[in-house]
């Protein structure tokens, strides 16, 4: 899932000499500097230069630079100093594919453009002459450009002031940094971010981020809502006795919380505990969704102990609490025999038959049998239950072949299939277990159950993704890693290398990454 | 797709939302860490240990360490709040110094277990002692001074419209603001010894709820779509059907 970030981007890091002729420039050795030798005396003797792809694909005239503006940064940026110019015009700006060789960018579709001479912008949307926008630069300023890629603006700078939006709506990706000469004698430098920028583009970033952690601390989530859903988690996949801790140590008060307690303890007397037989009863008649029904009529769950999506939940938990201790201490066998005692039919009314519930089952209970060293007994199970659960579907097939394959490993916890044996494994059989009984109590027809949280993380990314499309791909992508907290061995390094970046930030002189987060990405900057 | 169109929002329905919901892959062990994350920075120590028991999650922390914000919560979460303050205190008597609307939200607390418990009397006296002269002194917690006051008027506050005050969740959320003032003091002072690591000073999963809340809103001005209006139930509402 890993967001692509734009350092790993190609961007434009120089000017592109390789494709055709340069009419009217020549570019340094650096691919940096660009000093105009025509005459600058008609329209048509305009010398351009684009920082764009380095093959020549298009009929340029001109020479572009070498990469177009990475699509995934929130702002790209970069600055011209204007060295010697004497009248004429110099237009700074991006400029797309097509754009034409001998043009000031501005006066071709899809390209921008901001004039020295007359400080005014130009686009193929605006009159001939352009429109106020700036004031004028030459020689000794240093005038900047950039695009915030996920509001699609344009703006530009001139000795390190922004001067404003200049465009708006802007279209025609991937824009090249581009500049048009008109002027005897002109000599500039680009700089791609490998000097110092005199406009701190970061700061642009580093405000927008303040801007988002505004909004946030102005959204009212409220610590109930909070403390309901981490309730609603632990109901959901039969966290029994840590919701009883946490019932007890919230406060959460009421029948539900007393029913965790009782399925609590229920849990902790293991196997000899007597079942539950009021859930059986309820749900002897195959599926009639008696008392409440599972999703507990939805809207009203917001009472003091909603946050279980209902009654539902909460029935069953001790059943759901005891075969998850089970499957997590690997005795499937007793997992399998509770449940055909309490869930009668489950096992075999599971929808996909063998590659639900009853296969993961079957390769628990095999896998068990591999880690206790019982390889005659896998091996039997193997050729016996196992064989006949093929078929399913690839996917389940595949796990399938790995599990037998364990076998050929003399220790197969060193083995490169060491991850079938995971607790994390046992915890995902558990997990799929523990949805059966909760399906199999529900409604015929209702939504399959799901933890609140879960839904909640599912929507925020898909809300992102919609957002993310909507805005063409530009712009960072969101990377829901970024908000979750670090698997424990990480956090000490991220504490440190959070402490590292906040020295960094200290020192604003100092090149460096801007910090990474969903919409914290860094100007690029060449290193 | 759907670009520049700002009067033409993209609707997308019911089936077509759920599909992109499927694309979404929401690991178990992450959100088990999201739900640990919480337990340990709010100081749910006991809560904590079973989880990582029943879960296999790693707190990442040293549990035992935070035995004094555990305890703290637990007072103001049974109610009493002048332990909590007298535990807090002996911690850092910085922390209720320096933020005034923390202090003020713990003695608002310590006012309602009174009424609670019935000690109308002794409410009547310590809103008076305590309370008033800080809602003048801070004129921006005169409108929670006022509403809180106003429990004292009705005989039956549960079924009053400031019921809310009287629920766990109103426990829960001065414990919470508690319980964060001091793990930020206790981050700041390890920060000052130059220590790397500890302990973030918020829990994620509240900002994980504002971020859907906000992005939402975002999308709002793009697109209809299934949205989630009660993050309790996490209930997805199908847009209302177009005009036409």
């Amino acid at each position: 899932m890993g967001s692509p970030r734009a350092a790993h981007e190609p961007q434009p890091s120089e000017l592109n000499t390789s494709s055709g002729s340069l009419t009217f420039m020549e570019v340094g050795k650096d691919k940096l500097t660009v000093r105009y030798n025509g005459p600058a005396q008609h329209d048509n003797d305009v010398g351009s230069i684009q920082a764009a792809l380095r093959l020549p694909s298009c009929d340029l005239r001109a020479a572009p630079s070498n990469h177009p503006v990475p699509r995934r940064c929130l702002v790209y940026y970069f600055e011209v100093a204007v060295k010697e110019a004497s009248g004429g015009s110099i237009t700074l700006g991006f400029s797309d594919r097509n754009f034409k060789q001998g043009r000031h960018p501005g006066y071709e579709p899809n390209s921008y453009g901001y004039r020295g001479d007359t400080g005014r912008k130009h686009h193929s949307s605006l009159p001939v002459r352009g429109e106020e926008y700036g004031p004028a630069f030459g020689p000794g300023d240093v005038v900047g450009a950039g695009i915030h890629l996920s509001k699609h603006e344009i703006f530009f700078t001139k000795n390190g002031q922004h001067l404003g939006t200049a465009f708006r709506n802007v279209t025609g990706h991937p824009l090249f940094p581009t500049i048009g000469l008109h002027s005897q004698g002109a000599s500039v430098e680009f700089n791609f971010g490998r000097q110092p920028f005199q406009f701190d583009a970061r700061a642009l970033v580093a405000a927008e981020q303040r801007q988002l952690a505004d909004a946030l601390d102005s959204t009212c989530v409220s610590a109930g809502e909070v403390h309901q859903m981490v309730r609603g988690y632990l109901l959901h996949y039969g966290y029994a006795k840590s919701l009883a801790a946490f019932d007890v140590a919230a406060g959460m008060v009421g029948a539900q919380a007393a029913e965790a307690e009782a399925a609590a303890q229920a849990g902790t007397v293991g196997t000899a505990a007597p079942p539950a037989p009021q859930h059986q009863q309820q749900q002897s008649g195959a599926g009639e969704a008696e008392g409440g029904g599972p999703d507990g009529g939805g809207a009203t769950g917001l009472a003091v102990n909603g946050g279980d999506g209902g009654g539902g939940a909460a029935q069953l938990l001790s059943l759901r609490c005891q075969l998850r201790q089970l499957l997590m201490a690997g005795d499937t066998a007793a997992a399998q025999q509770l449940l055909q005692q309490q869930a009668p039919g489950l096992l075999a009314a599971a929808p996909g038959g063998t590659g639900g519930t009853g296969g993961s089952f079957e390769l628990q209970f095999h896998l068990a049998c591999q880690q206790r060293g019982d390889i005659p007994a896998a091996l039997a199970y193997a050729e016996g239950t196992l064989s006949g659960l093929r078929g399913a579907s690839a996917e389940h097939d595949a796990v399938l072949r790995d599990v037998v394959a364990l076998i050929a490993y003399q220790q197969p916890e060193q083995s490169p299939l060491a991850e079938l044996l995971s607790p994390a494994r046992r915890e995902a059989a558990a997990d799929i277990v523990n949805a059966a009984v909760l399906r199999w109590q529900a409604a015929p027809g209702a939504p399959e159950p799901q933890a609140a949280l879960e839904a909640v993380l599912q929507q925020l990314t898909a809300v992102q993704r919609e957002l993310h499309e909507l805005a063409g791909g530009h712009g960072p992508e969101f990377d829901l890693q970024e908000h979750l907290p670090q698997p424990a061995g990480l956090a000490q390094h991220a504490a440190a290398s959070q402490q590292q970046r906040r020295r960094r930030q200290e020192q604003p002189g100092e090149q460096g990454e801007a910090g990474g987060g969903a919409t914290q990405e860094p100007v690029p900057m060449a290193e | 797709m759907g670009r520049g169109e700002s009067n033409n929002k993209k609707r997308i329905g019911g089936e077509e939302w759920q599909r992109k919901l499927k694309d979404v892959r929401v690991r178990k062990e992450d959100m088990n860490r999201v739900v640990m994350n919480f337990l340990v920075t709010e100081g749910y120590v006991d809560a904590a240990r079973v989880f990582e028991r029943e879960s296999g999650t790693a707190p990442g922390v040293d549990l035992d360490q935070i035995t004094d914000r555990m305890d703290i919560r637990k007072a103001v979460q049974s109610g009493d709040v002048e332990q909590a303050i007298e535990r807090v205190n002996d911690l850092d008597p910085e922390i209720l110094e320096e933020q005034q609307g923390l202090f003020f939200h713990l003695q608002q607390q310590r006012l309602i277990e009174l009424i609670r418990q019935g000690q109308l009397q002794e409410a009547l006296e310590f809103a008076q002692e305590y309370l008033a002269p800080r809602g003048e002194d801070h004129p921006e917690l005169l409108e929670e001074l006022e509403r809180t006051v106003a429990l004292l008027v009705f005989e039956d506050v549960r079924s009053s419209p400031l019921a809310d005050l009287m629920d766990v969740a109103q426990r829960q959320k001065t414990a919470s603001e508690l319980n964060a003032a001091i793990l930020a003091s206790q981050s700041q002072a390890s920060r000052e010894r130059g220590e790397a690591g500890g302990l973030e000073a918020e829990p994620k999963l509240p900002n994980l709820l504002k971020l859907l809340v906000w992005a939402q809103k975002q999308l709002d001005e793009k697109a209809t779509y299934p949205r989630i209006e009660n993050l309790v139930t996490a209930e997805l509402v199908e847009p209302p059907p177009a005009d036409d």
